[in-house]
């Protein structure tokens, strides 16, 4: 495994090691008689990476990969199987009462579909304050107070008119602006964002992430982005992991990962996103058939079954994340082949 | 000519007045041609589309213009022989598969069910073997053919949305952001089978997307639709290279390149106009940089400034062709 710890002179907010999720599937009931083993669904399976103090980094990966998983184990939404995450050093599985209390405080999420995430019945300001309720802090004018103050930073204008206003009155992108105003009222020092501009048009995505990067240096936020959107990772990112069934397949610098992606599975997602311009004809690698299932994941390389390079080895040996130039780390069997 | 459209015009009409969601569209598609109609959310792409099969829902109506195909107009076909055209001349690819298959019946069945209503002279046993002949062509293992929906991935699904299209060969392809539910990979695949598919067919394919990074990879020539109404015209190379509608060019700076290599942080500020408003001037007078005393009191019309090349902004007054 990654020597993760301990490297350089980095320092992890978060950290996750060796970290697993499986979910048990349901058994049906002739299952259940007939005594058939319980089965899981491994959505996280052997992960460990970190969130350097700061930086942002951007876990990417198709639908299914556990990549929210993995970003809800982070705020101990759930609990892990195994393995461990770990909050400026401290177990967040071990966290109790006011430790558990203020980790919440701490650790914030923001959501794909804003709309989902707000109550319709509940004006925007009010959304924003309730976190604040929640957690006993000052008056209710205080509290108020906050919530216009943050409105107005994340571009709710005007605060006082926005404040009584139902979602169902807002725009996407201003949805997705209180959903942000909510998980930064409480003056959070991670934050998780889920996917937070798959749901809106191209015109107010780059104003949305712009936005949320502006907020990242304000407030010196680490920050870990759950994307599919492989532009998103390119720019809004420092590091970058990549994810497949379960697994870190790459990481590294940003740079690393685009200048220079080394497993074919990240090569396959960089030459797969459409590219604005008819006439660029690039050579694209094709990767036949669709992710398995993570219940039953493929033995040793779970790549195996789609990669273009697939070699015996690949079938039989599980490749280990190994370093293959300072910080970029990579897990397959090809650059081992002399 | 393959299919014409003229002076299309589709309202909504909801309890806050007339929603006017596509006005006064024109455009042709020919034999073998793709054409790719692009536009940001509510901006009446998807509404244009379902009135060219004459499936607008209510309490959307069709409300001025002509959409022919060969000559035959289709908005005064009876329903009879509406039903007629769609599938067999028209039809269409939805954007969410799972939406669109019967969660209890087989793929073969859809397949059967669809082929049968058309050609009721055709047997089981031919419908079933055409659908082998399609689904194979299209990668799907024949093994799937036995599968219900669930049991398909989102690929696949739209692998059989796709194949079920094309199951009467229809002269026209409508399909509404058929990618936009599937992942980079599984994109791909599907925009490297409408690729062959044009190749090998006459298929001629309106392709509806807010991507312009899947219009660049198949479409022949682009319309942008802002607010409603086609503001620019062109072929593909055109509007990439050289776009005039302020928009256009806005937001083709906004794309993001996974190629390029930095992000714009670009982004075109205010929304677009409450389509229950009535129109005075050019719609996107707000949002644009240049805008000047006409725009906001005379709507532009869809002009020919170069062969081929149609914009509808009074920028480019005086040129036209």
């Amino acid at each position: 495994m990654s020597p993760v710890c301990g490297e350089g002179k980095v320092t992890y907010l978060v950290e996750a090691k060796r970290l697993k999720k499986y979910f048990p599937v349901r058994r049906s009931l002739l299952e259940g008689v007939l005594g058939k083993r319980e089965r899981f669904l491994r959505a996280v399976d052997d992960v460990t990476i970190g969130v350097e103090k700061g930086t942002v980094l951007a876990l990417v990966g198709e639908s299914g990969s556990g990549k929210t998983t993995f970003g809800k184990l982070t705020l101990r939404v759930h609990l892990p199987s195994s393995g461990s995450v770990t909050f400026n050093g401290k177990e967040v599985a071990s966290f109790k009462d006011k430790d558990l209390e203020s980790f919440r405080r701490s650790a914030q999420m923001v959501y794909q579909d804003p709309t989902a995430a707000l109550n319709p019945r509940i004006t925007i300001g009010e959304a924003i304050r309730q976190p604040l309720e929640f957690n006993r802090l000052g008056s209710v004018s205080d509290q108020k107070e906050r919530a216009l103050k943050i409105m107005e930073r994340v571009g709710l204008l005007p605060a006082e008119e926005f404040y009584s206003r139902f979602p169902h009155e807002l725009s996407g992108g201003q949805r997705q602006r209180v959903v942000i105003a909510r998980a930064l009222v409480l003056d959070p020092v991670y934050l998780v964002a889920d996917e937070p501009v798959a749901m809106l048009d191209v015109s107010v995505r780059a104003q949305i992430l712009k936005l949320i990067l502006e907020l990242k240096q304000e407030l010196d936020l680490t920050m870990l982005i759950i994307t599919h959107d492989l532009a998103i990772a390119k720019y809004f990112s420092d590091n970058v992991a990549i994810m497949y069934l379960g697994q870190i397949v790459e990481r590294g610098s940003r740079q690393d990962t685009f200048v220079n992606p080394m497993h074919p599975y990240t090569k396959a997602l960089i030459s797969s996103v459409p590219v604005p311009d008819p006439e660029r004809k690039r050579e694209r690698l094709m990767v036949p058939g669709d992710i398995p299932s993570a219940i039953n994941p493929p033995p040793a390389c779970r790549f195996h079954t789609r990669c273009p390079f697939v070699f015996e080895r690949c079938r039989v040996d599980e490749p280990a994340l190994v370093e293959r130039s300072p910080g970029h780390f990579v897990a397959c069997h090809l650059y081992d082949k002399k | 000519m393959s299919l014409e459209v003229s002076h299309l015009s589709v309202s909504y009409f909801t309890q806050k007045g007339e929603l006017r969601a596509v006005r006064d569209a024109s455009f042709s598609l020919a034999k073998r041609e793709t054409l790719g109609l692009v536009g940001e959310s509510g901006c009446g792409k998807t509404t244009l589309g379902f009135a060219l099969a004459r499936l607008v829902p209510r309490p959307g109506k069709v409300v001025r213009g002509s959409v022919k195909l060969d000559g035959k107009e289709i908005l005064t076909l009876g329903d009879k022989e509406l039903r007629k055209i769609r599938g067999r001349e028209i039809a269409m690819v939805f954007q969410d598969p799972t939406t669109s298959l019967n969660p209890v019946k087989r793929v073969k069945d859809h397949f059967v069910e669809a082929i049968r209503a058309h050609q009721p002279e055709t047997s089981k046993e031919e419908a079933v073997a055409k659908c082998r002949q399609i689904l194979s062509d299209l990668g799907v293992p024949e093994d799937r053919m036995k599968d219900y929906p669930h049991q398909l991935s989102g690929g696949l699904k739209q692998r059989v949305m796709i194949g079920l299209a094309l199951a009467l060969d229809p002269k026209v392809l409508v399909a509404d952001e058929p990618t936009t539910s599937l992942d980079v990979i599984i994109e791909a695949q599907i925009l490297d089978l409408i690729g062959r598919l044009k190749a090998k067919t006459d298929l001629s394919m309106l392709l509806v997307t807010h991507n312009l990074g899947v219009v660049a990879e198949v479409a022949d020539r682009i319309a942008i639709m802002y607010a409603g109404e086609i503001m620019e015209l062109a072929d593909a190379r055109t509007i990439f290279r050289s776009p005039l509608f302020p928009y256009t060019q806005l937001l083709l700076k906004l794309v993001p390149n996974i190629e390029a290599e930095s992000a714009s942080l670009e982004s075109i500020p205010g929304s677009p106009p409450d389509l229950t408003k009535p129109r005075v001037g050019c719609q996107f007078v707000p949002r644009c940089p240049f805008a000047f005393a006409r725009c906001r009191v005379e709507a532009p019309v869809l002009t020919e400034v170069e062969p081929g090349h149609l914009v509808a902004c009074h920028l480019y007054a005086g040129k036209e062709k």
